[in-house]
């Protein structure tokens, strides 16, 4: 992976370049090599939807590395969005900032804002610990806690103190109904979770993200460690939930963001290079090097 | 050979000179009074470890509300523990040194009372099987110090230098004793090296038990410990004053005699104000200790019992009518 | 090009083949042999050692119970000898006294009868032997004092009246006799520490009023009203001497009559005897009974005549008590000091050093530890809390000496690094993606550490606190200075208020071992004890640990990853 940014950059304002044209050369590397300023190539179809989490002007260092430039990008409510590109891009890094898992990660420190259902979460004096109830996450490997299937799923309303059996019990039926698990699970609330198949588990780690009834569900790669058929649960899944919640989903799959995202954005080296509907990203990108990549011609 | 056929009569036939040793009748038999309760803690001397066990044991069958704590790792502990008021009693294997009166003494404006508690001498053993009958404490000093007080000529380091033959006659003699902690160890080299300096090959044993276990391991050894602690598998060796003088055996007799040149009294020392009596608890425990059950428990730890005289001399220490010398006198 | 390198050896013509098969000779080192060989061979030499420790430590320990057979020996010119063989040899003896350089055997006789004979123990040459037996009615008996007594029965007596004067009547009637002897004894003890105790206690107290009202100058009919109760007390202390006076002319009055070996006839009370058997007459499951009985007396008994004879019960007790006292405190300290290093503390020099001096800290030598807690908790503590919550007991200490408490707290100190090092490295082997699985939930730092980290961090701290009970157990150099003592008649938890005393000193059995084997002024019958009393410490070791690990095990049933 070649590293464009050697020299540490200050943390200016974002570089913009004009636009190039799906004809051109793939001048997009070499100004990116080059640390010239660059626009991305917003589809404007996005610009006209119901948003539920803008982010604008973003930028991210860790310690002296920058790792996200200028990154605007509106994400459309009750839609699943997908973030595409070659590893490192920092499309994971975007995706932990939303609910800032970076904060606890030393040397990091950010530029621009983010904004869930216009609430700012860079802002002064947010409770990160409240922002991140509002948002749910679900991570590459699955990660049920080592409690029971019950515990597991209602556990963020326990770190609320809530202990009414009956209202525990109904947000159990109802996640795990929505994660598509509680036919499977529904006689063995009480064993241990770590005994689900790693399926199981990952649609487990679904059904406690969603017990909250978060405004914004993180999906960080979910199926990257699940056999195909576990897969295309998950995708059904990720069907079913839209249009309720709202899917933001980093993937490496071209095939998973096809078949299953509404939106796609393509990230290269910090940089959101193009965003747009699925179907135009994949069909009639706008940049050669978003159609390099998506057809695999890349990498 | 002559040495050798007089080891074989003592190998022959140690039960024929084993007695058991006798309590003077004179002493007073101790009766219990009433109101005595409390903690008693002793501090001192492992060679008086055993004895305060057996004393605390009987004293305890008079008295079930009196709780008695036994903790020994040295004489040299004994006036530190009196002193900041963590023991009652401090038991010691040798009298206070000046020092260690003078700490006292400026922490209460008075001295420690010592009480006479029991007869020890102290044996030099070697192993069961050494031919060797008696030694004088100048060839003691010679074979234990580097410095050599006493004056003898030469210093000893074979058993061929003491006038053994055969295997013995170029074998190295193994030196055991105790740590420096003890009285035991202050003890034998006031009273056997004239204040010398031990060799640094001396082996320091942790209990005055261990010296004699190291002897009997070591058929070479020779070392030095209490007489109550004399087992099968070691001999005593007659001691002489000086060259000259007869060597006389460990017996009741030459102990209180003073024939046997290395004998001493083991005290129990207590804090006592001149002027004011001891509380019941400490009184009573002296009491007993100084008794006739008292002194049986002495004899069952394989020391020597008080004679009354010494008796008498404790009581008077605690502020007690004198008993068993007048008790004798009216008999 | 990886290709080609694998195809090469094929196209290769074979004439250079033999060369390059002596070139690439594999080298010695790259076989697997000898380093399977050398390692295996450290783990037998490290078994082998530790299988050898065991096997002595179990054998003399379980051996020492066992009764065996009384011999008696006649010698010329000296006294018979009845006693058990403790140990033969041969020896190579000089010629002397006209006799021929020759070897010879001599056994080692356990002849008890110390108050006869001045001698636990005596050593006799085959050839002063004059004649050895095995006579049917030896008998031994073992003394609440002056340790054993053998010998042959003579006669039962009570008082004046002779029960039995054949040994086989007497052996017949001997175990009830002696089962009412301890009645007497079991009657005695009771009245003594039940009922003298409490007037022991209640004249103390009433000693202690007195002197107050005299010091304040209380009114005189307060003075009175004690005075008055204390006469009464000492009626009743009166009355209770009388009663134990008769107690022990009714417990005296049956006497065993023995005949020892060289002949001499002795009374033995049969309230001062423990046990009696008929040595050479017993079968196998006769034995098996004497030896059951012996590790009863063993393990519920309190110790007798300077921890020489009698039980260990309270150095159990001791043992085992402040091995859980220093559990409860080291655990949780090593796991929240543990928790600060790993979970809260920001990464950098500070924390290295802070870790390097923890490690370190496990390599000083106990007895460091011992000199320290003598010095913090017993002085400076202890005497804190003395001058402030038992200034009446001054200048007796109660906390500024050396007790169970104290000994427990620096045993505690002395895991800590344990403890510290193993929770540090159950805490890192979490998986960070609980711990953001966690937080993306919107659990704080604090919920996620408790309801996540710890749980699955448990079995591993549980490791740490069963090597911190091992080390802390096993403990006996740094004890030595803050508690354990020889005698210590009281147990740490007991019927009088507040029952439960921690400021105590108690007997430990590590402390014990060393007191039998380096103390005991009858070194030769305390040796097979202290193989007894290791034995001991070794099994409650184990337990404790066996106790943690299925505790762990459970715990990692439950929180077990699944590798699907």
């Amino acid at each position: 992976m070649p590293t464009a940014t050697k020299a540490p950059m200050p943390p200016t304002s974002p570089e913009r370049l004009p636009p190039t044209g799906r004809d051109s050369a793939p001048r997009v590397y070499d100004a990116v090599a080059r640390g010239e300023r660059f626009t991305t190539a917003m589809h404007e179809a996005v610009l006209d939807e119901r948003h539920v989490l803008s982010i604008r002007d973003f930028e991210l260092w860790y310690g002296e590395k920058k790792a996200l430039y200028g990154i605007t990008m509106p994400i459309t409510a009750g839609k699943i969005t997908a973030l595409i590109g070659p590893s490192g891009c920092g499309k994971s890094t975007l995706l932990r900032c939303v609910n800032r898992l970076n904060d606890l990660v030393d040397g990091v420190r950010i530029a621009g804002d983010m904004q869930l259902n216009g609430d700012s979460i860079y802002a002064k004096g947010v409770d990160v610990i409240e922002l991140r109830k509002r948002i749910g996450m679900v991570f590459q490997k699955p990660n049920p806690f080592p409690m029971s299937i019950f515990e597991n799923v209602v556990y963020s309303l326990r770190i609320d103190g809530i202990r009414e059996k009956d209202l525990l019990h109904e947000v159990c039926e109802k996640s795990l109904k929505g994660a598509g698990l509680w036919d499977e699970v529904k006689d063995r609330l009480k064993d241990s979770a770590l005994n689900l198949s790693g399926g199981q588990q990952q649609r487990l780690c679904i059904a406690r993200a969603i017990a909250a009834e978060p405004e914004v569900l993180l999906l960080d790669e979910p199926c990257s460690a699940l056999d195909p058929i576990a897969t295309g649960r998950i995708e059904e899944l990720m069907n079913e939930l839209k249009g309720h919640y709202s899917i933001l989903i980093v993937t490496h799959n071209m095939q998973q963001a096809a078949r299953t995202s509404d939106y796609t954005a393509f990230m290269y080296l910090g940089r959101l290079v193009e965003y747009g509907p699925t179907n135009e990203i994949f069909r009639v990108p706008r940049l050669k090097e978003t159609e390099d990549y998506v057809t695999g011609r890349f990498g | 050979m002559k040495l050798l056929a007089l080891a074989a009569v003592l190998l022959a036939a140690p039960a024929a000179l084993a007695q058991s040793i006798q309590v003077d009748a004179k002493l007073p038999v101790y009766k219990p009074i009433q109101g005595v309760s409390g903690n008693v803690k002793s501090v001192g001397s492992d060679t008086l470890n055993n004895l305060m066990t057996l004393w605390a044991e009987g004293f305890k069958k008079h008295y079930p509300a009196v709780a008695v704590e036994v903790e020994g790792k040295g004489s040299g502990t004994a006036p530190p523990a009196l002193i900041n008021g963590s023991s009652t009693f401090g038991p010691m294997s040798r009298p206070m040194k000046q020092k260690e009166i003078d700490d006292f003494e400026k922490a209460f404006g008075y001295k420690p009372t010592a009480v006479p508690a029991a007869v020890d001498t102290l044996a030099v053993y070697v192993h069961k099987d050494n031919p060797l009958a008696q030694l004088s404490l100048d060839q003691v000093d010679a074979i234990f110090s580097k410095s050599r007080k006493a004056g003898y000529a030469k210093d000893l380091t074979t058993w061929g230098d003491l006038g053994l033959t055969g295997e013995w006659a170029d074998k190295p003699i193994s030196l055991y004793g105790r740590n420096s902690a003890s009285g035991t160890y202050g003890f034998f080299k006031e009273h056997a090296l004239a204040n010398g300096d031990f060799k640094d090959a001396v082996k320091e044993q942790p209990g005055s038990s261990a010296v004699v276990q190291g002897v009997a391991s070591d058929k070479f050894a020779i070392g030095y410990s209490g007489i109550g602690y004399k087992t099968a598998d070691v001999k005593m060796l007659k001691l002489a004053k000086d060259a000259k003088s007869e060597a006389f055996e460990i017996s009741q007799e030459n102990a209180y005699s003073g024939k046997y040149p290395m004998t001493r009294i083991l005290y129990v020392y207590v804090n006592k104000k001149p002027d004011a009596q001891l509380d019941p608890l400490r009184r009573e425990f002296l009491r007993y200790v100084l008794s006739k059950q008292g002194q049986e428990d002495t004899v069952k730890d394989g020391f020597y019992p008080l004679t009354p005289r010494l008796v008498d001399q404790g009581l008077k220490a605690i502020g007690l009518e004198a008993a068993a010398v007048e008790a004798g006198a009216k008999q | 090009m990886s290709q080609a390198t694998l195809e090469r050896p094929a196209k290769e013509p074979t004439r250079t083949r033999r060369w390059r098969t002596t070139r690439r000779a594999t080298a010695l080192s790259a076989y697997g042999e000898p380093w399977l060989w050398l390692a295996s061979g450290a783990l037998a030499l490290a078994l082998a050692m530790i299988a050898a420790l065991v096997l002595l430590i179990l054998v003399r320990g379980f051996g020492t119970f066992w009764p065996s057979e009384l011999l008696r020996i006649e010698r010329k010119g000296a006294p018979a000898l009845l006693g058990e063989v403790t140990k033969e040899e041969l020896v190579t003896r000089p010629a002397a006294d006209g006799m021929p350089e020759r070897t010879e055997r001599r056994r080692m006789l356990r002849t008890g009868n110390y108050d006869l004979t001045g001698h636990h123990f005596e050593w006799v040459w085959d050839s002063e032997v004059e004649r050895e037996a095995r006579p049917e009615w030896a008998l031994a008996v073992e003394r609440t004092a002056w340790g054993r007594f053998h010998g042959e029965p003579v006669a039962l007596v009570a008082g004046e009246r002779v029960l039995a004067e054949q040994p086989s009547e007497i052996l017949a009637r001997l175990d009830d006799e002696l089962a009412r002897a301890i009645e007497g004894r079991e009657a005695r003890h009771r009245l003594e520490v039940e009922e003298v105790g409490a007037v022991h206690h209640a004249m103390e107290v009433e000693r202690l009023t007195l002197r107050h009202l005299e010091a304040e100058g209380g009114d005189a009919a307060q003075r009175a009203a004690s005075i008055e109760r204390t006469a009464e007390l000492e009626r009743q202390y009166e009355a209770l001497q009388r009663r134990l006076a008769e107690l022990d002319v009714e417990n005296g009055r049956t006497v065993l009559r023995m005949r020892a070996p060289d002949g001499a006839t002795k009374d033995l009370a049969l309230v001062d005897v423990v046990r009696a058997y008929p040595a050479n007459a017993l079968d196998w499951s006769a034995k098996l009974g004497v030896y059951l009985s012996r590790w009863w007396e063993f393990l519920t008994d309190v110790p007798r005549e300077a921890n020489s004879e009698g039980g260990v019960f309270p150095a159990i007790f001791g043992t085992v008590v402040m091995t859980l006292i220093m559990s409860l405190v080291v655990v949780p300290f090593g796991v929240l000091a543990a928790l600060y290093l790993r979970e809260y503390a920001k990464a950098g020099a500070l924390v290295s050093i802070v870790r390097i001096c923890v490690n370190n800290l496990a390599g000083v030598p106990s007895i460091v530890f011992g000199v320290f807690g003598l010095g913090f908790f017993c002085m400076i503590l202890g005497t804190s809390i003395d001058e402030l919550l038992f200034a009446d007991r001054l200048p007796n200490p109660t906390y500024g000496k050396g007790g169970l408490l104290w000994a427990s707290l620096t045993l505690a100190l002395l895991t800590l690094p344990v403890v510290i090092v193993a929770t540090e490295e159950a805490i890192a082997a979490v998986p960070n993606s609980m711990r953001e699985g966690s937080y993306g939930c919107g659990a704080t730092k604090g919920q996620t550490i408790l309801r996540i980290v710890l749980p699955r961090a448990l079995p591993g701290i549980m490791t740490g606190m069963i090597l911190a009970i091992a080390r802390g157990a096993g403990e006996v150099a740094p004890l030595m200075l803050v508690g354990a003592v020889k005698l210590a008649p009281q147990l740490a938890v007991d019927g009088t208020a507040p029952f439960v005393h921690p400021e105590r000193s108690f007997l430990h059995l590590g402390f014990h071992v060393f007191d039998l084997g380096f103390q005991s002024q009858n070194s030769e019958a305390a040796k097979p004890m202290v193989y007894t009393t290791t034995l001991l410490l070794i099994g409650i070791v184990v337990t404790l640990n066996l106790t943690a690990i299925w505790i762990r095990s459970q715990l990692r049933k439950k929180y077990a990853a699944n590798p699907f």
